[in-house]
């Protein structure tokens, strides 16, 4: 086991309908760093993510294997262990999707949302967090005026990093990117790249990308998804 | 080749569209010409004044008063003991039930909507037989009867519509609350319901529509031509739908027959409240939910 590592899985196998998707992969991935995964499209690059956060299991019909260790600042958990709450999981390895998916709810709700759900929290402290973390994506001077607003309502690049900083709200240690800025024009994407390296001071990012110049501009290490195995580019 | 079948296919839906509003305007025109003579207070209230009426201090026994505030007593309660029950199998459907199971209840549910209402009146009839016999004197033919009956015959058509509605969100929507650590009955509660609820609200209203308009369950459960105002769940009571089934089938001059186009004129009236009632309720709830 790599002592320094933030993820470390051990003969990681995955398989959806009996279609082996990945085969016995051995990683350990560094903490505080932006880790981009390539490959071509329909290989298992969003379920290799999904692993992290045990999100395939609402899909259903997949089988996961192998043993995946996760060093969280509180110390090592096998996620996959018996004694691990998915909720707890899901709330310390956030999750950015490919399209924005803001929930049905206004701007202040969106983000506030998972605390919400915790409803450990007076609401003056939601708001002030609510507001720290739209100041921390650049997007709070955007819609200070529109928090009671729907959110849907906002641009595609507004509503990723409003999905962002939903993401951020339970102080996750991982964040999973599934290309977030493939449905966004050059401005935003630029934006959304600025933010990532910013967030990696302090947590691991672990994207999906297409773009090969975007993961040499941001990523610190890189990995490509081809045959069901993972094989280290740089 | 291509072009001139896509052409065809554009003209031949615009012209099903064209068809059906014509056929509606022809209908509500033909319903207004014929009805519409008969439609003032005395249609409704008889011979007692309106105000009288509504603040119960006098009865109305020659107005269709006690039809309509039964159709509305009717359609509310039916609409109210299955939306709840429907909703539940629906999200059930959505959301819980897989495999096998699935698709059989599925098909239940299928076979459910197709039933005739005649069949399910029938059975609601036999209901209350058995329980005329079980609890002799103190249960027959009623409005509590009726609207199970009802609510029975509407429920496929709530369960199918929550079902279909939840089931048409798009992935990502569906794994975002679940991916910031949501359970499945919040994630439910919060975000599959919400996004839905305009969808779900359709199904209800279209619901309210069915249960309004149908007679054959009703005329074999519960409905007479003549009960006066429904006082509890346990009596019988007026509904128009059976006045005007009643009327169009033994009026014996044409004023009688254009008081059951005024009464038809009226049933829409009805829906038409019905429907602007659950459309207000859906965007009470949809700016509620926002907040």
């Amino acid at each position: 086991m790599d002592d320094g590592a933030k993820i470390i899985t051990e003969k990681l196998c995955f398989a959806y309908r009996k279609r082996a998707v990945l085969q016995d992969i051995d990683l350990a991935l560094p903490a505080r760093s932006i880790i981009a995964v390539t490959g071509a499209s329909g290989l298992g690059k969003t379920t290799f993510l999904s692993i992290f956060n045990r999100l395939w299991e609402e899909n259903g019909g997949g089988t996961c294997r192998g043993r995946v260790t996760i060093r969280f600042a509180d110390g090592p958990v096998d996620i996959y262990g018996k004694e691990m709450s998915v909720s707890l999981l899901r709330r310390r390895v956030g999750m950015v999707f490919q399209a924005p998916n803001p929930l049905p709810m206004t701007v202040f709700k969106n983000v506030a949302f998972p605390l919400l759900l915790q409803s450990a929290k007076s609401r003056d402290d939601i708001a002030e967090q609510v507001e720290t973390m739209l100041k921390k994506v650049h997007l709070f001077d955007e819609v200070k005026d529109r928090l009671d607003s729907d959110a849907r309502i906002l641009s595609g690049g507004q509503q990723q990093r409003l999905c962002i900083a939903r993401a951020l709200m339970s102080d996750p240690e991982i964040l999973l990117l599934d290309e977030p800025t493939s449905s966004l024009d050059n401005t935003a994407c630029a934006r959304i790249e600025e933010l990532l390296v910013e967030l990696r001071k302090d947590r691991t990012l672990i994207m999906v990308s297409h773009y090969q110049d975007q993961v040499r501009r941001v990523a610190d290490r890189v990995f490509e998804l081809a045959d069901r195995q993972l094989c280290r580019i740089w | 080749m291509r072009r001139l079948l896509e052409q065809g296919v554009a003209i031949f839906s615009w012209s099903g569209t064209l068809l059906l509003l014509t056929v509606l305007l022809v209908l509500l025109g033909y319903l207004g010409y014929r009805g519409a003579g008969a439609v003032d207070t005395g249609l409704i209230f008889g011979t007692i004044p309106p105000l009288d009426a509504l603040l119960l201090r006098r009865q109305v026994f020659d107005g269709l008063f006690p039809a309509v505030a039964g159709t509305f007593a009717l359609v509310l309660l039916a609409v109210g003991l299955a939306a709840p029950v429907g909703l539940a199998a629906g999200i059930y459907m959505a959301e819980y039930c897989r495999g096998r199971s699935r698709q059989v209840l599925g098909l239940f549910f299928d076979i459910l909507a197709g039933l005739p209402s005649i069949v399910v009146g029938l059975a609601g009839f036999s209901l209350t037989i058995a329980l005329h016999r079980l609890l002799p004197g103190s249960l027959g033919p009623c409005l509590l009867i009726s609207a199970l009956s009802l609510g029975f015959l509407i429920l496929p058509y709530l369960i199918r519509s929550t079902q279909l509605a939840l089931e048409s969100l798009p992935p990502a929507l569906r794994l975002s609350a679940p991916a910031l650590g949501a359970t499945k009955l919040q994630n439910i509660r919060y975000v599959l319901l919400p996004a839905r609820l305009s969808a779900i609200l359709g199904g209800i209203i279209l619901a309210t529509g069915r249960a309004a308009e149908d007679t054959a369950v009703i005329m074999l459960t519960g409905a007479v031509a003549s009960a006066g105002l429904p006082r509890s769940l346990f009596e019988q009571f007026e509904a128009l739908p059976f006045f005007i089934y009643y009327i169009s089938s033994q009026y014996s001059d044409p004023d009688e027959l254009q008081t059951g186009f005024g009464a038809a004129i009226l049933l829409s009236a009805v829906c038409a409240v019905l429907l602007l009632g659950a459309f207000i309720i859906e965007q009470t709830l949809s700016r509620r939910l926002m907040r």
